[in-house]
């Protein structure tokens, strides 16, 4: 594959799409893994 | 938007009246299906988006691994909506108050978003083409984004 300078339209709105999903994601399971954390903390000290 | 009536009329449903009273076909025909149908999801995702990252089948083309995924995917996706809405009107209630299901159904919808509106169109001419970091990016954000769904749907089980 060889990599292109400019994107086009169709790829940068993928890359901004793909972006936000990551970020989202990362942030939900990042806060449902400390509230997993916390929650075994109040249970077994 | 008031939803909790829909929700509560969908108890009320034929599909709702036939899950809760027959635990039988609930499970057959609602959990199983939608079981299956969720594994063949996940596979046609990880078949396609594992090619893309190049972790697998790099002697195939990428063009003709993710159109054949994508066939599967289709008919997986009909498969878990049409379960789901079955299943889901047996417990309307329960779900509306139930956290994970939001979560899974956000999911779900930004997931046949991004697939229908961004990956395919993307993916459907040739991938030498397009630019190898953006491919990966696409491929991440989908193996996120149908882990959530499936995760969080799993979490329903175990919720409240």
């Amino acid at each position: 594959m060889t990599v292109k300078k400019e994107l086009d339209v169709k790829e940068k709105i993928a890359a901004v799409a793909a972006g936000a999903i990551i970020i989202s994601a990362l942030i939900y399971w990042g806060y449902q893994f400390v509230g997993m954390l916390e929650f075994l903390e109040m249970a077994y000290g | 938007m008031e939803l909790l009536p829909f929700f509560e009329w969908a108890e009320t449903t034929f599909l709702g009246y036939i899950g809760k009273t027959y635990g039988g076909v609930y499970a057959t025909f609602g959990q199983s299906l939608h079981l299956m149908a969720l594994a063949v999801l996940g596979g046609s995702v990880l078949v396609a988006d594992l090619r893309l990252l190049n972790v697998i089948m790099k002697d195939v083309p990428s063009e003709i691994v993710t159109e054949q995924a994508h066939k599967w995917f289709r008919i997986a996706l009909v498969v878990i909506i049409c379960t789901g809405i079955f299943m889901a009107a047996a417990v309307a209630q329960r779900m509306y108050h139930n956290d994970f299901f939001w979560a899974k159904m956000s999911a779900l919808l930004v997931g046949i978003i991004f697939v229908f509106a961004i990956k395919r169109p993307l993916l459907k001419g040739s991938h030498a083409d397009l630019n190898p970091i953006v491919i990966k990016m696409v491929a991440c954000a989908s193996i996120l984004v149908w882990f959530s769904v499936a995760a969080t749907g799993r979490w329903i089980g175990f919720s409240g």
